[in-house]
């Protein structure tokens, strides 16, 4: 079976000649100069001469496509394609200079490249959250050809789509097959917290859009953060910050300002990589004095300020029996003035409720934080700059392109995308960043060190992912790409924390729940519970069968839990006793790969067999004493041989890691 | 049709900040008082194993064990004095008023917080949520497993702190004890993984067999990370008695008449285990059932809605009144009745508005009142500790021999005594040095010493 692939009918080009990668290389221009100059003239999004398009730049005889024409974009939206990925070719060199250079330099051993088993298996994980089937397996570890993994990596990332046969006239990479979309669609899911709430499936396909099309990264952020709408149901993209509502004691009660330190907590967070909760109740100093130098030194009344962003955000529950919200701008909802007696009607004379000026008020009551100070000055001022909004501009459009235009933007993303294919990230947590403990030619004093491993890489990752406007799969393809990625997870000797720490081998982990989940489905061919695989969810499951199993795996449930990568005694008797496991496994389940191994005819010989459900199961072929003892085993008990054998696969440790 | 539930923001268990003063909060009615020396505990002992069934969302009290009759009480609530003092609505729980002699009621409960996240993590650690200590702070559960562990015998197969139908996100776990003191936790409403059925068995042991055999050959062998694959290995080895274990499976296995007697409901599935597990005698010390849906901020009494005051009260009838009577009538291995070693306590994580329904005609939380039910282990049945005001709003006879309300801390001291553990105790091996005592004498109200509810027992 054949996972579907992205067919942008909707997309279709009406002129023969437009759909061209455009060769966008970095701009000298601001990016928020750049974008106002698009807004401001669209014209320019119609020339030709591409001398004076800022969105442009000439074809250079670099160009690995021959006759490769400029886009075109009279009346076509504005397309945000990247550049053509082969014009970054040989950027996972910085990787590796770094990666390498600071394991020399310390005289650490490393590892040798991971075989094509291990790095097919690999790269299917990190890249689909899926196992490849066992035909992809064998073709891929029969090719001779030497990129052949380079081609892999873009036939994953939709890269390929020059070659796709018959598609002369999609150059996207929307073509990107759906496996890729499911499960980063989901990962950010995780990240956007789109648990339930009315519009979880228009947030979901609003982030399923922005990663389809590539739209790039930075777009999407001030997107979510200056949306706005009417109604959430129909506004996908209002879905990041409706979740932070919060609610009162009663039913009806909007807690204005806690919404605006959840967003706060959040977006900083997420966005730059600071964890500011310990602050938002009090002053670093006393509390995190042993823990981040930066937040020691940080007063709680900061953190108000970054609040007052949004001070003027109204998020609106408009129905009480529903999750049905509004997301504008305008003077925060107070009912607890109203029904408190001190007014019975909006008026906008009345400083209680009129629009001006702050809307983030210290005497507001709190439900999740200790009472906030009265007498402190709040305004609006950005945490790690102290810029303040312009007069005149919308606080939170204002907030959006600080975070945008900070360092710690493409900072805190590069690591976040790395930490998901490397494992831990060059800062680690990869979202409790210590702002001073960064600079190496400024280090903090002893006996506090610099917190990431490799500040160079990381300060060289983020610029080049800035001037690639800041292209997430473009990213994606160069950490794959680089020798550190592709190393084994075995190495002779005593490892130190120090070896993981820089990445001396490739480091493991346990597969997510989802990732189990879809393994399991995936290796046997056995789907069910109606639901074919848990990346392809909206939300998490919430059939009991199915969430439990979930659960036990640790599964996030978007709201207070994080993913838990930990293994339980829980988990080994689901893999083996669950009747999930055994059904799949089972000879008579209809479309398992045991029976359909059983029952084809001619008969299978048995190595074949056996081959068949090693890679299905393990993404690899057997070791020959693996085959003697499984042709043996089938021998003396024929199909429940055969059922044990793939049912062994499932329970041994390797199945349930990512290495 | 759902009945409407409002969402307070479910907070990250690792991001919640400290001390919550909402504003909305009455004036605290108690005088904190001064910490007294320590002379130390005599805990009385008695019970082998407790179980902490938790009404998760709030029950009301109204409406449950602590009835008052207003124009809010629906007719078929079918209020009737069961004992003088002592009426009990049997339009909802007719079963658990019939049984009144085996446990007692306390009315002067109260509750510290006011919101779910936070109220699930107090009833469970017996402290106050704190975002820097979280990681290293253990539920009462895990205290007792760590405390137990001496006690525990060779042929135990049963892991000591056992949690039933809490989701993980809402599970304390152990904290900086060891490893062992972790709760398992086990979705009832999913399929109960350890049992392997007789006419399984020898295909398990196979099956169990040639892994052990192919795993030996294997390439993917030591030299790949030792962490995380040894910790595999160990939980696979933690797995096996349970599922090896002939005497595992019948724990396990619910059947279905016993399933029935038990109301056919998830708590009690959850209730029927927890018998089991008690009968079985294998090593369990702390068991936690979470029954969830008491949460009816809106159409409490609508029938026609999935969840709803007759629904979680008749499946709490059903399940408690079966448990109540299985650990009355069976015995352990040892001949001794189950109900005699065992502590039961039933409570929420606060009470619920009181007087009248709300605007969406359900009630919202409170944590000025609430109630709880306790039994077993010497627990005096057929009595009430403490009162409340005619709509309990308030608590106006605390009950017990100490002039305030009761708090979990109370129940938790309580608890721990039971089991033979002495509460005065603390821990100073922490991750963050901080100590943290068995029950903290710091309440969000101040210093407070909390105690033992020696009337439950005489």
């Amino acid at each position: 079976m054949s996972d579907d692939s992205a067919r942008p009918d909707d997309m279709v080009a009406d002129k023969p000649d437009d759909m061209v990668a455009d060769n966008r290389r970095p701009t000298t221009l601001p990016l928020i100069a750049f974008l106002l100059a698009i807004l401001a003239n669209p014209a320019l999004l119609k020339s030709e001469d591409t001398s004076t398009n800022p969105l442009v730049t000439p074809a250079t005889a670099d160009t690995a496509l021959a006759g490769e024409r400029l886009s075109q974009l009279s009346d076509a939206p504005v397309r945000l394609a990247p550049a053509h990925p082969s014009q970054t070719d040989g950027q996972e060199a910085i990787i590796d200079r770094h990666i390498f250079g600071q394991l020399a330099a310390r005289g650490i051993p490393h590892a040798q490249p991971c075989t094509d088993a291990e790095f097919v298996r690999r790269l299917y994980l990190d890249l689909w959250g899926r196992l490849p089937e066992p035909q992809q397996t064998r073709d891929f570890l029969a090719d001779p050809a030497k990129d052949k993994r380079n081609r892999l990596v873009d036939q994953l990332l939709g890269f390929d789509y020059l070659e796709k046969p018959g598609h002369v006239d999609y150059k996207g990479p929307w073509l990107v097959e759906k496996p890729f979309l499911d499960k980063w669609t989901y990962l950010f899911g995780d990240l956007f917290r789109n648990g339930q709430q009315g519009n979880s499936q228009q947030f979901r396909d609003y982030i399923y859009t922005f990663l389809r099309f590539n739209i790039p990264y930075d777009y999407v952020v001030r997107d979510m953060l200056t949306a706005t709408a009417l109604t959430g149901q129909s506004s996908g993209v209002a879905g990041f910050l409706t979740r932070h509502e919060v609610d009162g004691l009663r039913c009806a009660d909007v807690m204005h300002e806690d919404m605006c330190d959840e967003i706060a907590l959040h977006t900083t967070r997420l966005f730059l990589g600071v964890n500011l909760e310990c602050v938002s109740c009090h002053d670093g100093n006393g509390h995190v004095d042993d823990l981040n130098l930066y937040l020691s030194k940080r007063k709680r009344v900061e953190f108000w300020r970054q609040a007052a962003f949004f001070g003027n955000l109204r998020i609106f529950r408009a129905s009480l029996a529903g999750q049905e919200f509004t997301l504008l701008d305008g003077p925060p909802l107070r009912p607890e003035n109203i029904w408190r007696g001190k007014i019975d009607k909006y008026d906008s004379n009345n400083p209680l409720t009129r629009f001006g000026g702050l809307g983030y008020r210290l005497d507001a009551p709190s439900v999740l934080r200790v009472t906030r100070d009265p007498k402190a000055q709040v305004y609006p001022e950005f945490y790690l700059t102290k810029q303040r909004p312009p007069e005149g501009v919308n606080p939170r459009h204002a907030y959006a392109q600080m975070i945008l235009e900070h360092p710690q933007f493409a900072k805190t993303t590069v690591n976040l995308i790395w930490s998901k294919f490397m494992v831990t990230g060059i800062v680690e947590p990869i979202f409790d960043w210590d702002l001073d403990r960064q600079d190496p030619a400024n280090p903090p004093p002893k006996p506090w060190t610099i917190q990431p491993s490799h500040p160079k890489l990381l300060a060289e990752l983020a610029e080049w992912f800035h001037d690639t406007r800041y292209d997430l799969r473009l990213l994606m393809r160069t950490i794959v790409r680089s020798r550190a990625y592709q190393m084994s997870s075995r190495l002779e000797g005593e490892p130190t924390p120090e070896w993981d720490r820089l990445y001396a081998r490739k480091l493991v982990r346990r597969l997510t729940a989802e990732e189990v989940y879809d393994a399991l489905a995936k290796s046997t061919n056995v789907f069910g519970h109606g639901m074919q695989f848990a990346l392809e969810q909206v939300v998490p499951s919430s059939t009991p069968s199915i969430k439990s199993f979930l659960d036990a795996f640790g599964q996030s449930n978007r709201g207070t839990k994080l993913a838990d990568l930990r293994v339980t005694a829980v988990q080994a008797a689901l893999l083996m006793n669950s009747q999930l496991v055994k059904s799949k496994i089972s000879a008579s389940t209809k479309d398992s790969l045991v029976h359909r191994l059983t029952q084809e005819q001619p008969p299978h010989p048995i190595e074949d067999t056996v081959e068949e459900i090693f890679l299905a199961t393990l993404i690899r072929f057997p070791t020959d004493q693996e085959q003697t003892d499984a042709v043996a085993h089938i021998r003396a008990h024929g199909t429940q041989g055969i059922e044990d054998l793939q049912w062994s696969l499932i329970n041994k440790a390797e199945f349930l890691v990512n290495y | 049709m759902n009945p409407y539930i409002p969402r307070l923001s479910r907070r990250d268990m690792f991001r919640l900040g400290a001390v919550t003063v909402s504003s909305y909060c009455l004036a605290p009615t108690l005088v904190p008082r001064q910490v007294q020396a320590d002379a130390g505990v005599q805990p009385r002992g008695g019970a082998d194993v407790c179980i902490f069934l938790m009404l998760k969302g709030g029950p009301s009290q109204l409406e449950t064990f602590d009835l008052k009759e207003g124009p809010w009480t629906p007719p078929d609530l079918a209020p009737e004095t069961v004992t003088p003092g002592f009426r009990m609505p049997m339009g909802l729980l007719p079963k658990l008023a019939a049984r009144h002699e085996q446990y007692t009621i306390i009315r002067s409960m109260e509750a510290w917080e006011a919101e779910h996240a936070r109220g699930v993590y107090y009833i469970q650690a017996g402290r106050l949520f704190s975002p820097a200590r979280v990681r290293e702070i253990p539920s009462v559960g895990a205290i007792v497993a760590f405390e137990t562990a001496q006690r525990r015998r060779d042929n135990d197969y049963l892991p000591p702190y056992l949690s039933l139908d809490l989701p993980s996100a809402d599970l304390v776990g152990a904290g900086c004890l060891a490893g062992e003191a972790a709760p398992m936790a086990i979705a009832t409403t999913g399929e109960l993984p350890f049992v392997v059925p007789e006419n399984e068995r020898d295909t398990f042991q196979r099956r169990r067999n040639f892994l052990k055999q192919i795993d030996g050959n294997d390439e993917f062998d030591k030299r790949h990370q030792q962490g995380l694959f040894a910790e595999i290995e160990h939980q696979y080895r933690l797995a096996d008695p349970l599922l090896n274990n002939r005497a595992a499976a019948p724990v396990f296995q619910l059947a279905d008449k016993d399933r029935t007697r038990y109301g056919k409901c998830g708590v009690g599935d959850a209730c029927l285990l927890a018998k089991n597990v008690i009968q079985a005698d294998a090593g369990t010390r702390f068991i936690l059932i979470s029954h969830d849906g008491w949460d009816l901020h809106a159409n409490a009494f609508d029938k026609s809605a999935d969840n709803n005051q007759y629904t979680l009260c008749r499946d709490l009838d059903a399940a408690l009144s079966a448990l109540l009577d299985d650990l009355h009538t069976q015995q352990d291995p040892q001949g001794r009745r189950l109900i005699d070693r065992t502590f039961l306590a039933c409570m929420g994580e606060f009470g619920r508005t009181p007087g009248a329904l709300t605007l969406n005609k359900g009630r919202d939380h409170y944590r000025f009142a609430s109630v709880g039910l306790f039994a077993g282990a010497g627990v005096q049945g057929g009595r009430i500790i403490g009162a409340t005001d005619d709509t309990a709003a308030n608590v106006v006879d605390p009950g017990w021999r100490h002039n305030r309300s009761i708090y979990p801390e109370d129940i938790f001291a309580t608890l721990y005594s039971t089991m033979g553990i002495d509460w005065s105790k603390k821990v100073t091996e922490t991750t963050s040095g901080r100590p943290f005592d068995y029950v903290e004498n710091i309440s969000p109200n101040g210093f407070m010493k909390f105690d033992e509810i020696k009337e439950l027992f005489s």
